[in-house]
């Protein structure tokens, strides 16, 4: 298996029960509530800790895009993925990723990639995602929309990165005379595209179709094992069978001596972010158009969104992985036997844990979970 | 009161436009807003005792299909426009509201030959700046219920229609189409503000004095710009004059209409 270590880089000083207060951390949640000075060294331990994570011997650092919210701190990642473009010299970089539909020009999207491949000799991984309903609140544009844009920009990147330039795009929503973006990606033909959705259907048998790596946002391991069959069933309806190596599980894991210990550790912070930095009302999450009224059913039945979730919960329901590291280990490799995937996209640092404690939780996973799971797969590829 | 019509379909170059008609007089075309048409209610038989009522369901709300050509306001117009042709309507009084006030707007800046008048109730379409209006799309169904609405007691009729089981398809359906029309820019048209001196009817605006969704900044800056209008605030009105102060609503419209029928 392979271990990334996914940041949101949230905005860990925030004032908690002012985002209760608010509702949500997210569109409404007043920037005033933003300090420039702890928002800077945020930014420099989080910068830190991904860097830290090539010395500690992490496959990958992954980055993603969200507007006007405490809950992450990078509406532009590429700026970030810039710096850490330079200061890692080995390990993969993935943005997951830009949110194609809120762009009123996707070839900026082409560019941005094309350069972070280059700058990156070929370790740049692309994510393509639609954003979440709030987005379209934040960003000002037309969830109804969403789908469309999200296809018709897929296709002009694709375009971009594998047609010689220059020609021209015509699309209902995107309209390019010249198509001719510089530089062009350093991977031939184009870098790897990751996919990471909280579960739409569509999604799922698009990736799959496409043979792009599906990525999972927190959900019950149940779940995820569920969304990852339908993507392995349509993968082979469309003749081209998937490999686990095309599922990614987005995670936290937090590490200590002993189950009792990690759960106390964590308990805040896993609390703070899906209790606070997530919370959003259903009208946020879900604005008419962004998902079918089929979707939109059924996640007002499972009546999940804004239900109070302790670290208890998340753990028992295999949303994250808390415990001793043989806990860690017997768990992950048992949802990895249940759900199949080869990738594990990691939080190591999740809601308000101070970037001290996020670094001893990185560096223990390093220690006791990364081996175990590379020997694994080293001793697996010698058996086949 | 007469029973309530029967609805029919217009094709439409394919499309089946769902409406009724009933009574008989001036004839009023209706043009409903983002909530739905509400059907055949007391206050359409009413007014349908006074005039030729024509009332639809606009494509892509409630039991109309969602056509692939509808993203944006103008095509509804455009839509309307063929509309009026296609049952060759003569000197109509176009009525829209909220939502179909911006659309009945869009159609007159286009054309006015069929019509005799226009009412604008509760419009949307403008943007005031300063203007503080509620944003449908993000308030909780009872906030939202507020906003609509200006006494309490039709607030928790609002909310209980807006969660009930049974309509849950039909007002996810309408949102969704609402939203593509309504979401980007938010409930306007930058460009509509250049041709209202063309709308050569006479126009009434008609505004819930206490409308939070289409403040009635709105109606002013109608004024200002339609050359021909007549401005009337309902007191102690919201959003929907039809549903919380009908009797005021239907005898501004009708004596408007009868003025101004040829």
């Amino acid at each position: 298996m392979k271990f990334f270590n996914f940041h949101l880089m949230p905005y860990a000083a925030a004032d908690l029960d002012a985002i209760e207060k608010n509702g949500s951390a997210w569109v409404t949640f007043s920037n005033s509530h933003y300090d420039p000075e702890k928002g800077a060294e945020l930014y420099h331990n989080y910068l830190d800790e991904l860097e830290y994570a090539e010395e500690l011997g992490f496959d990958g650092v992954c980055l993603n895009e969200h507007h006007q919210t405490a809950y992450g701190m990078m509406p532009v990642p590429g700026l970030l993925a810039g710096a850490l473009a330079r200061s890692l010299k080995k390990i993969k970089l993935a943005v997951l990723g830009r949110a194609l539909p809120l762009v009123s020009n996707p070839l900026t999207i082409a560019e941005e990639y094309a350069m972070l491949d280059n700058l990156t000799r070929g370790r740049f991984i692309a994510g393509f995602v639609r954003g979440i309903g709030a987005e379209y609140h934040a960003m000002g544009v037309n969830p109804g929309f969403s789908h469309e844009r999200f296809h018709e920009a897929h296709d002009l990147i694709m375009q971009a990165w594998t047609r010689p330039g220059p020609f021209e795009f015509v699309g209902k929503h995107y309209h390019m005379r010249y198509v001719n973006p510089w530089p062009r990606p350093y991977q031939d033909p184009h870098p790897p595209i990751w996919v990471p959705s909280q579960g739409s259907a569509d999604t799922i048998r698009w990736a799959a179709k496409m043979g792009y790596t599906y990525c999972q946002t927190l959900s019950p391991i149940a779940v995820v094992a569920g969304f990852f069959q339908m993507y392995r069933d349509a993968a082979e309806a469309a003749g081209r069978p998937a490999t686990n190596d095309q599922l990614a599980w987005s995670n936290s894991i937090y590490i200590a001596e002993t189950d009792e210990k990690a759960l106390r550790e964590a308990k805040p912070h896993l609390e703070a972010l899906s209790n606070r930095f997530l919370k959003m009302p259903i009208e946020m999450l879900l604005p008419p158009g962004y998902t079918s009224v089929e979707s939109m059913k059924r996640i007002r039945a499972a009546k999940v969104v804004g239900k109070v979730q302790t670290a208890e919960d998340l753990v028992n329901s295999g949303v994250v992985l808390v415990g001793s590291p043989s806990t860690v280990r017997e768990k992950l490799e048992q949802y990895q036997e249940l759900a199949g995937f080869n990738t594990s996209l990691t939080k190591t640092q999740f809601g308000t844990m101070p970037s001290s404690q996020a670094r001893t939780n990185a560096a223990a996973i390093a220690e006791e979970i990364l081996p175990y799971f590379r020997a694994k797969a080293t001793t697996k590829a010698a058996a086949e | 009161m007469p029973s309530q019509p029967e609805t029919q379909h217009l094709d439409m170059r394919g499309f089946q436009l769902p409406y009724r008609r009933a009574g008989s007089g001036p004839t009023v075309l209706f043009l409903h807003g983002a909530g739905g048409s509400s059907g055949w209610t007391p206050w359409h038989a009413a007014l349908a005792e006074q005039v030729d009522l024509i009332s639809t369901e606009h494509p892509g709300w409630d039991g109309a299909e969602t056509p692939d050509w509808l993203d944006h306001t103008t095509d509804l117009a455009f839509f309307y426009l063929d509309v009026m042709d296609r049952l060759d309507l003569k000197n109509v009084h176009l009525v829209g509201h909220s939502l179909g006030g911006w659309t009945a707007a869009e159609i007159a800046i286009r054309n006015t030959s069929r019509l005799a008048s226009l009412t604008l109730l509760c419009a949307v379409g403008l943007h005031v700046d300063g203007m503080q209006a509620a944003d449908g799309f993000l308030l909780q169904p009872e906030a939202r219920a507020r906003s609509l609405v200006y006494a309490q007691k039709h607030v928790d009729m609002m909310v209980q229609r807006a969660l009930d089981p049974a309509l849950l398809d039909q007002n996810l359906k309408n949102s969704q189409i609402a939203a593509k029309l309504l979401w980007q820019p938010r409930n306007y048209n930058p460009q509509l503000r250049k041709w209202l001196h063309r709308i050569d009817v006479p126009t009434l605006l008609l505004w819930g004095a206490n409308d939070q969704v289409a403040p009635p900044a709105i109606a002013d800056a109608y004024e200002q710009l339609i050359p021909n209008t007549r401005k009337v605030l309902i007191d102690e009105c919201g959003h929907i004059p039809p549903m919380e102060q009908t009797a005021a609503f239907l005898s501004n419209l009708t004596a408007f209409v009868k003025e101004n029928a040829r």
